[in-house]
């Protein structure tokens, strides 16, 4: 979290993240080189920079399309949150890579001639006012150099500088720069059709990333509960005893943030913002693990008290109030500030007992 | 309520045996399936035109040098002496052999580079250092005569312009949509500009741009690279290659 930051840091599960993920992009380079030198051979044989320059766009473009398929995936199933968890690397992996196939353009399509290869990419190739005649390879420079501000500052660290909202303003850019590398592919190869499944591959992802979007957005819209502004500031949450145990509910209230209530250690009770500081994960579906209120996403912690990481760590977030009436338990819809505490309610002790945690 | 728990990841923490049981014949099936994927998407690419650029192996030819409009050089066909074969002659990189053969224009000589060849076409790319060398034992005269330039007359001819060394075996694709900046760089520099149209036989055919006054059309065609055109202008023969002499105005998008 948030306390010295170190480049990575290294643990057994992102190592094995990371093994696994350069085994995929090189096994994929690998055998698009060695099937294409095989097919095609003698005078017939392309040029091993071309192969070079599509095996590594292609590669590029599929992790792309994962990448955006992670987020909706583990909405809609958590056991892909692991996954989640370490995508910085896949996002880091996939530039990487997709620097490879745009050195590779700028030398092989812009170099050696008279004009600056840099200068040529924007200039030569097409024409602006002609929709039909859009040079495609400015797409991919403009999504190349997104792609670069976005693994630039991927780490915690310029999260932290930043702060979390325009941290996430910048990292949303992924999406136009997805729609410019689709529209790269469109006005460039798909013209040519260089090869036969590039109009399947350009499908197929543009399918699965709205199709997921759209629905884990469909599942996620419905929060456990939702009540409009102009109930009482005491919002009803429901029987406490429906809470499973070290978990939550969320509870949307009309106003930005939802509200996450856990039940805890059997039979306490607190509620706090759904919003992780880290980079907005969703509280409320996350646990409680020793005593601490555990994002879903990367494992931020908060102490249910009063909504502050415990130390060294300084994330906060907002805390709210609870009463009961009964078994009914209410939150008031009033947010107090950040890491502001507030008594945690104890219920009068529930028939299910002990954590399990 | 007491239902088992779902596994919860935390990265820091142990990983729940339930998700390395779900992980771990996922992860073989996704990298296996890179290799896969990366097989059959490159399987699919369509061959390379059949054109050879043959980069690090010396040719060196003799013949009869002629630098405008563009480099070329003319030679006794090596397999059929009965006939003259036209060379073009282009620099390293995406520049005109203009510069480097000047000097040596209407001369015999020697020329080393490497061989560039698609169809009929050969072409010679030779090193910025230079690799014009004077020539003895070559009658100009005996080449020069049997050039047998000649008019072919008006004609109007819709294609695609191309820069000719990356369409004769430097690049593959050296044509089209994905080509067209490289091809836009290469008329720049001076590379002889060509127009590769469909004949009344339904074959492709080469025909080398020339302006209205008889000069290289690189640049003035360079922005048209890739891009559908048809031109109305005068063929001319010269050694085995025919020329395009473009009309005033003769060059439209298509
Ligand atoms: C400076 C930036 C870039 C330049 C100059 C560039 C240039 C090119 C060129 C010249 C091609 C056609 C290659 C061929 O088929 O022979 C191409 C294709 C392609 N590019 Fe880019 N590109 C750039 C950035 C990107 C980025 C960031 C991506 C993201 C993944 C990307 C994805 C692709 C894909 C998927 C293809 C189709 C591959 C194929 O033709 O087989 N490009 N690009
Ligand atoms: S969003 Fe990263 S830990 Fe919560």
């Amino acid at each position: 979290m948030s306390q010295g930051y170190v480049p990575v840091n290294w643990k057994r599960s992102k190592q094995v993240y990371d093994l696994c993920l350069w085994a995929g992009i090189l096994l994929y380079v690998a055998a698009f080189i060695v099937v294409t030198n095989t097919l095609y051979r003698g005078d017939q044989a392309l040029p091993l920079l071309t192969v070079l320059l599509r095996a590594t766009s292609t590669c590029a473009f599929v992790m792309l399309t994962l990448i955006l398929c992670i987020g909706p995936l583990a909405r809609l199933d958590r056991r892909f949150l692991p996954l989640l968890y370490n995508r910085r690397h896949f996002g880091v992996s996939m530039f990487v890579v997709a620097l490879v196939h745009g050195l590779l353009a700028v030398y092989w399509y812009h170099s050696f001639g008279p004009v600056n290869p840099l200068v040529s990419v924007f200039t030569s190739g097409g024409d602006y006012r002609s929709v039909t005649d859009i040079p495609f390879e400015v797409l991919g420079a403009v999504a190349l150099m997104i792609l670069f501000v976005l693994a630039a500052t991927s780490h915690d660290y310029w999260n932290a500088t930043l702060g979390g909202p325009l941290w996430k303003a910048i990292h949303l850019c992924v999406y136009p720069a997805y729609a410019l590398i689709v529209l790269h592919i469109v006005f460039g190869a798909l013209q040519q059709d260089a090869t036969g499944l590039m109009p399947w591959m350009v499908m197929v992802s543009v399918g699965l990333v709205g199709g997921l979007h759209v629905s884990a957005a469909l599942t996620r819209s419905g929060a456990d509960r939702q009540v409009s502004s102009d109930e009482s500031q005491w919002v009803p949450v429901g029987n406490y005893r429906d809470i499973p145990d070290n978990r939550a509910v969320t509870i949307d209230v009309d106003t930005d943030e939802r509200i996450a209530v856990f039940r805890y250690s059997g039979n306490r009770l607190c509620a706090v913002s759904n919003v992780c500081q880290h980079q907005n994960g969703p509280l409320g579906e996350g646990r409680v693990i020793d005593g601490f209120i555990t994002c879903p996403w990367h494992g931020y912690q908060y102490r249910p008290e009063d909504g502050c990481s415990p130390p060294p760590f300084t994330e906060k977030i907002r805390t709210y109030r609870l009463k009961l009436e009964g078994d009914r338990l209410f939150v008031d819809a009033e947010p107090l500030p950040e890491g502001t505490p507030r008594p945690v309610l104890e219920a009068p002790g529930t028939a299910d007992g002990q954590s399990n945690g | 309520m007491s239902k088992p728990e779902p596994p919860f990841f935390v990265g820091y923490l142990p990983t729940p045996q339930a998700l390395a049981r779900f992980y771990q014949p996922l992860v073989l099936v996704l990298v296996v399936g890179c290799a896969m994927l990366g097989y059959w998407l490159g399987a699919q690419q369509k061959p390379g035109a059949p054109a050879v650029w043959a980069v690090g192996a010396a040719t060196t030819m003799s013949g009869v040098l002629q630098v405008d409009p563009y480099p070329v050089l003319h030679r006794v066909h090596p397999e059929d002496p009965a006939r003259i074969e036209s060379v073009l002659l282009v620099r390293q990189g995406k520049f005109a052999a203009t510069g480097l053969a000047r000097e040596l224009d209407g001369k015999a000589v020697d020329v080393t580079g490497a061989r560039i060849s698609r169809g009929g076409w050969t072409m010679l790319e030779v090193s910025s250092g230079g690799s014009f060398a004077p020539a003895d034992g070559i009658e100009i005269k005996a080449i020069t005569d049997r050039l047998g330039t000649e008019s072919l007359g008006k004609i109007v001819l819709a294609g695609e312009i191309v820069d000719s060394k990356c369409f004769l075996g430097v690049m593959k694709p050296g044509a089209g949509a994905i080509h067209k900046s490289c091809a836009e760089v290469c008329l720049l520099g001076g590379i002889p500009s060509m127009l590769v149209a469909k004949a009344s036989d339904d074959r492709k055919y080469g025909y080398i741009l020339v302006r209205p006054d008889g000069t290289s059309a690189s640049t003035l065609t360079a922005k048209l690279a890739g891009e559908a055109v048809r031109i109305t202008g005068e063929l001319e023969r010269r050694g085995d290659l025919l020329y395009l002499r473009m009309a005033e105005n003769g060059l439209e998008r298509i």
